[in-house]
C-alpha cells in the first residue's frame, strides 16, 4: 500500500461508498457513541482548552526546532544502544529495513499498527523478499485477512465493517464458528495471533511519540499487540514520521493525556509503553537489536509553508469522528490511507494534487474538525488554503467555475453592477419559476441542488427595493 | 557518566544530509528553555482534596474492569493464595523483587519465579502460565493505572502473556496522575548506568475498540487484571 | 442608536421577508436603520471556493460602503463571520488593513447585537407551537455566538423549544459545497430533516438563510409540514408596534 489506495474519481468513489449501508451505519453509530465518550473524558480532565493550548504549543515548538530535536533524539537513542536511520524517501526506508531483515536471515515478521509503514508500502516490500508479514492490530488484522481491504479510519482501520461481515470473513478464512459478538471475534483473533507472536523474528512498530531528551519511544495501544511486538522478537524496527517527537517526558504527559482522550475517550489507553533502547544484556525479553527509522517522505516540503501546522498532528482521529462529510462518505472515498479532514489536508501535501485535488472540497468548512483537534490545527483553514492554492496554480479548477468567479469579482466590484446583475438574475429566475412556487428541476449547476431539494423563489421584489420604499416612507413620516 | 555494562553505542546513519535539506526552514541552534505559557491542571487534584488517593484509584480501576482487593502487609500472602487457589505452581509465574520475607517465601513455594539465567525459557513459561504476578513501581489514581519498570529480574512477559495479571500495589506508590509518574521516570531514565529499558503503563486488561468502536476486553494481553492494594504505611 | 444593515445577498434575492423583519425589529428596539445601497455580497462564495483575488474585489467594495457605519448588523452568522475575517485577510495590505479591521470589529450578527450591544435578552413576541433551533456551524463554532439566539427564543411566549438530535452536525449547505458536492450535501440534509421529523415540531428556526434555504428546500421536497423561520421573523412576530 502507499498513500493512494484507490484509483478513479473522487465523486465516483463517493457514489459507490454512499450505497454501502453497512459502512454508513457503522460510521455514524461510532461517531455518535464516541462523541459522548470523548466529551466525558475531556470534561473530567478539567479545563480542556488549556490542555489543548499547551499541546499545540509543544507541537509547534518541536516542529519549529526540528533539526535540534531530531539531532538530540538520534544521539539519545544511539547512546542507549539503538540504531537510527534517517530515510529521505519511502524507498530509502524500505531498503534500509529490507537490509536489516536480510542480515538477520529472518522471514517471520509481526507488526503493530503504523500508518507510516502503510505510507511507505513496507509490507509488500518485505513480502517480496520472502517474509511473512502479519498485522497484529485487530483492525489491521481483519483487513489483512480480507485480502488487504484498505483502512477507512486512521485509528480504527476496519471501522467500515459491521461485526456480521467480520464474522462471515472469519468463518470463511479462519475456521471460526461462533457469533458476531465483538468479544468472541477478538478472542479468536487472539488465538490465531498468539502463535505468530511466539514464532516471530522481527517486530515492526510505529511510534506515537519519541522523546528527544531521553531517546524514549512511546507506543500507545489498547490491545497489547505493540507490547507483544516489542517483547518477543529479537529484533525490533520502529518506523516513525520525522515529526512525531516531543522534547521531554514532561511534554509527553500532556501529549498522551490529549491523545487517548481525543482518540477514544479514555484517560489513558490500556498500554502506554516507553522503550529506552534495546534490552540490557542481563535482561531476558525485549529486542537485542533496536532500529529506529525516521522517515521524511514529503514531510519536510511542508516545513515553512502555510501548511506547517498539519505536522503537529498526533493522529488521534478525532477530526474524522466529528466530520459530517466523513460520516456519510466513509473512509474509502478519500482514496488515501489518511482520511477525513486530516487526510484531506495531508494527502495532497504528501502525494500531490494530481490524484487528490477534490479532497479539499469535501468539506462544508463547518469547523467541527478544528474545534475538536487536540492540538488546535486549523484544519478548515488549511482546506481553504488548499482551495486557494488549487485556484492560484491554475489549470486545476474547472473553467466554468473560474469564469463564474471572475464575473462574481467583476460584478461585485461595484454596487451598480451588482444592482443590475441581480435584477437580471431575478428576472431569469422568475422565468424559470413560471407559475411555480419553487424550482424542482434546475438547469446546470442548479441541478446538483434540485436533485434533492427545492430551490426557493423570489417572493415579491428584492429586499433592497422594499427598503427604498420603506426609507422614503420614513422620510415622509418625519416631514 | 558511566555507561551501562557492556553497552555499545548504536549507529546513526544519514543524519547530516537529511537535516541539511530543511535546516533553513526551521529555527537554527538550541532553543531557549521553554516554559508552557498555559499550564494545564487536571481536576484530579480537586478530587483528591475530598477523597483519599486509594479510593480514587480503586474507583477508576473499576471502570477499566480491574478488580481491586485491599489488604495489608500481614495478610498479603493469604490474599494471593486465595487468588491462586486451585492453580498449580507451574501455572503461576512471578517476577517480584521484595524485602518482605513472607512474600518471598510464598512466591518461591507457590510460583515459578522469573530467573534471568534460564533465558528464553522464562518467556515460554510465561506463555503457558495462567497467572502472572508483578509488583508495581508506580500507580496512577486518575486512571487506575499501574506502572512496571522492566529490568533484569522483572520480565516484560509476566504482565503480558498469562491470562490473568495480578499486580501488587503498595499504597505508598500511588501518585495522582501521569505527571508525577513522568517525573519519577525522568529521574531514572537519565541514570546512564541503570535505566529501565522498558516502562509499561498498564490500565486494566487488554482491550480493543476496532470492531464498531465497541470496547471489548481481552485481546492480546491478559483477559483479566486483579489489583492487590497493600496498606504499607 | 444608528445601525447599518448588511442585508446579505440571500436576503436581498430570496428572503426579503427576513430583511423586512430585521429592519422592523431593530426599529422597534429603538434603532435607526441605515441601508447603504452600495452594498453587495460579502465575498464568501468566491473566498471559500479558493478565489481569494476575486473575493477581495467584492470585499473592498463592502469595506468602502461601510466606512461610515457605527455598527454593521446582519441577520446571518455566516456573513458576519466573513466580515469579521476581513481584518485577517487584508492584514498585510497597507492600504486596506486599517479599514478592513475597523469593519471586522464593528460587525455583529443580529442576535449577538441585540443581546450584547443593546443589552436586551427578552423581546415581547409570541409564537404558538413547538420548534427546534438549527445551530449553524459558522455562527456557533466559528463566530462563537451560541447562547444568544437560544436566550432570545426562550423568552418567546407560547413557544416550546425542543432538542434536535445531532444538532451540532452541519446541514450540508456549505455555500458552493451544496452545488459542487450535491450528492453528499443531499445525504447530510436528509439526516437533518430526519432528525427534525423525529423531533415532531411545527417550526425550524435558524439564524442563517443559507442553512434555512437548504433545510427548507429539503423539507419541501419531502412535503414535511414544518415551517422554516428565520429568528428575526420569530422575534418580530406578535410584537406590538
Ligand atoms: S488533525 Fe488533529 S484531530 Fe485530526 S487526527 Fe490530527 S491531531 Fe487528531
Amino acid at each position: 500500500m502507499s498513500i493512494k489506495i484507490k484509483e478513479g474519481k473522487f465523486k465516483d468513489r463517493v457514489t459507490d461508498e454512499m450505497k454501502n449501508d453497512f459502512m454508513r451505519k457503522a460510521v455514524s453509530g461510532a461517531q455518535d457513541s464516541l462523541g459522548n465518550r470523548r466529551l466525558t473524558s475531556t470534561d473530567k480532565l478539567g479545563d480542556w482548552e488549556s490542555w489543548r493550548t499547551a499541546g499545540s504549543e509543544i507541537r509547534k515548538h518541536t516542529i519549529d526546532n526540528l533539526v535540534h530535536y531530531l539531532s538530540m533524539l538520534s544521539e539519545q537513542i544511539s547512546a542507549k544502544g539503538g540504531h537510527v536511520y534517517f530515510a529521505e524517501t519511502d524507498e530509502d526506508a524500505r531498503n534500509y529495513i529490507k537490509e536489516v531483515v536480510r542480515n538477520k536471515n529472518a522471514t517471520k515478521v509481526v507488526k503493530s499498527k503504523s500508518m507510516v509503514t502503510e505510507e511507505i508500502g513496507l509490507n509488500t516490500a518485505l513480502e517480496e523478499i520472502g517474509c511473512e508479514v502479519v498485522e497484529t492490530d485487530l483492525g489491521e488484522y481483519i483487513l489483512q485477512v480480507d485480502d488487504h481491504d484498505p483502512p477507512s479510519h486512521i485509528v480504527a482501520p476496519a471501522l467500515h465493517k459491521k461485526k456480521e461481515q467480520i464474522r462471515d470473513l472469519f468463518v470463511e478464512k479462519l475456521g471460526y464458528d461462533k457469533t458476531e459478538d465483538p468479544g468472541e471475534l477478538a478472542k479468536h483473533a487472539r488465538k490465531m495471533l498468539r502463535e505468530k507472536f511466539l514464532g516471530a523474528e522481527i517486530g515492526i512498530t510505529g511510534c506515537n511519540f519519541a522523546v528527544a531528551e531521553t531517546g524514549t519511544i512511546c507506543i500507545v495501544t489498547n490491545e497489547g499487540n505493540a507490547r507483544m511486538v516489542t517483547t518477543i522478537p529479537k529484533t525490533q524496527i520502529t518506523v516513525m514520521g520525522m515529526e512525531r517527537l516531543v522534547p521531554s517526558l514532561e511534554d509527553l504527559d500532556i501529549m498522551v493525556s490529549l491523545l487517548t482522550r481525543a482518540a477514544v475517550g479514555q484517560p489513558i489507553s490500556s498500554y502506554v509503553t516507553l522503550l529506552n533502547g534495546p534490552k540490557a544484556e542481563e535482561e531476558v525479553d525485549g529486542p537485542e537489536d533496536l532500529h529506529v527509522v525516521i522517515v521524511d517522505n514529503g514531510r519536510s516540503k511542508i516545513l515553512g509553508t502555510e501548511f506547517q501546522d498539519i505536522l503537529n498532528c498526533i493522529r488521534c482521529g478525532a477530526c474524522l469522528n466529528v466530520c459530517p462529510v466523513y460520516r456519510h462518505i466513509g473512509g474509502h472515498s478519500y482514496g488515501s490511507i489518511y482520511q477525513g479532514p486530516v487526510g484531506a489536508v495531508l494527502t495532497p501535501l504528501l502525494d500531490g494534487y494530481d490524484d487528490h485535488k477534490d479532497l479539499p472540497y469535501a468539506s462544508t468548512l463547518c469547523g467541527a474538525c478544528t474545534d475538536v483537534c487536540p492540538v488546535k490545527i486549523p484544519l478548515h483553514d488549511l482546506l481553504l488554503k488548499h482551495r486557494q492554492e488549487i485556484v492560484e496554480q491554475g489549470g486545476r479548477a474547472p473553467i466554468s467555475e473560474k469564469l463564474l468567479m471572475k464575473a462574481f469579482g467583476f460584478g461585485a466590484s461595484s454596487g451598480g453592477l451588482y444592482e443590475s446583475g441581480t435584477k437580471i438574475a431575478s428576472v431569469s429566475l422568475k422565468m424559470l419559476l413560471r407559475n411555480k412556487e419553487t424550482i424542482s428541476n434546475g438547469p446546470g449547476m442548479m441541478k446538483e441542488w434540485t436533485n434533492s431539494k427545492e430551490f426557493p423563489t423570489l417572493k415579491t421584489s428584492r429586499f433592497r427595493d422594499w427598503m427604498s420604499k420603506h426609507e422614503s416612507e420614513k422620510k415622509h413620516e418625519e416631514r | 557518566m558511566k555507561a551501562r555494562k557492556n553497552m555499545k553505542k548504536g549507529n546513526v546513519q544519514n543524519r547530516e544530509h537529511f537535516l541539511s535539506r530543511f535546516a533553513d526552514r526551521v529555527q537554527e541552534g538550541v532553543p531557549a528553555k521553554r516554559e508552557n505559557k498555559v499550564k494545564p491542571i487536571s481536576s484530579i487534584y480537586n478530587l483528591l482534596e475530598k477523597e483519599s488517593i486509594e479510593d480514587v484509584f480503586i474507583g477508576n480501576a473499576r471502570t477499566i474492569h480491574a478488580e481491586t482487593i485491599r489488604t495489608n502487609t500481614e495478610n498479603l500472602t493469604e490474599v494471593l493464595e486465595s487468588i491462586c487457589e486451585n492453580v498449580a505452581k507451574d501455572q503461576i509465574l512471578s517476577s517480584i523483587q521484595t524485602d518482605n520475607e513472607k512474600l518471598e517465601n510464598w512466591t518461591s513455594k507457590r510460583t515459578v519465579q522469573w530467573t534471568p539465567q534460564d533465558g528464553n525459557q522464562n518467556v515460554i513459561t510465561a506463555a503457558q502460565s495462567r497467572i502472572g504476578i508483578t509488583y508495581c513501581d508506580i500507580a496512577l489514581a486518575e486512571s487506575g493505572t499501574v506502572v512496571l519498570m522492566n529490568e533484569q529480574n522483572k520480565g516484560r512477559s509476566v504482565s503480558l502473556l498469562p491470562e490473568v495479571h495480578v499486580v501488587i500495589i503498595p499504597k505508598s506508590r500511588i501518585v495522582p496522575r501521569l505527571k508525577e509518574a513522568m517525573e519519577i521516570i525522568n529521574g531514572r531514565v537519565n541514570r546512564a548506568d541503570s535505566f529501565p529499558t522498558c516502562v509499561n503503563f498498564i490500565t486494566g486488561p487488554s482491550n480493543s475498540a476496532d470492531i464498531e468502536f465497541v470496547l471489548v476486553v481481552g485481546v492480546h494481553g491478559p483477559l483479566e487484571t486483579i489489583y492487590v492494594l497493600v496498606e504499607d504505611e | 442608536m444608528r445601525v447599518t444593515l448588511f442585508s446579505t445577498c440571500l436576503v436581498d434575492l430570496f428572503y426579503s421577508n427576513v430583511g423586512i423583519s430585521t429592519v422592523e425589529l431593530l426599529e422597534k428596539l429603538g434603532c435607526e436603520v441605515d441601508y447603504p445601497k452600495g452594498q453587495i455580497c460579502c465575498g464568501q462564495p468566491a473566498y471559500n471556493s479558493g478565489y481569494k483575488k476575486d473575493a477581495k474585489t467584492a470585499m473592498k467594495q463592502l469595506i468602502k460602503t461601510f466606512d461610515d457605519a457605527e455598527y454593521v448588523v446582519t441577520p446571518s452568522g455566516s456573513c458576519a463571520l466573513m466580515l469579521r475575517e476581513y481584518g485577517h485577510i487584508f492584514a498585510d495590505d497597507e492600504k486596506w488593513a486599517a479599514r478592513s479591521k475597523a469593519l471586522s470589529v464593528k460587525t455583529y450578527e443580529l442576535t449577538d447585537f441585540i443581546v450584547n450591544v443593546l443589552g436586551i435578552d427578552s423581546i415581547p413576541s409570541t409564537l404558538q407551537g413547538k420548534a427546534v433551533f438549527h445551530t449553524s456551524c459558522h455562527m456557533t463554532r466559528l463566530l462563537g455566538v451560541k447562547e444568544e439566539p437560544k436566550l432570545l427564543l426562550s423568552n418567546v411566549e407560547k413557544l416550546e423549544m425542543k432538542p434536535l438530535a445531532n444538532a451540532q452536525n452541519c446541514c450540508g449547505f456549505g455555500g458552493t459545497f451544496s452545488v459542487k458536492m450535491g450528492d453528499i450535501s443531499a445525504e447530510m440534509v436528509q439526516e437533518k430533516t430526519r432528525s427534525i421529523q423525529e423531533a415532531d415540531v411545527d417550526y425550524v428556526i435558524g439564524a442563517d438563510c443559507g442553512c434555512l434555504m437548504n433545510i427548507g428546500g429539503r423539507l419541501k421536497r419531502e412535503k414535511q409540514d414544518v415551517e422554516v423561520l428565520h429568528i428575526a421573523e420569530v422575534l418580530n412576530r406578535g410584537m406590538g408596534v
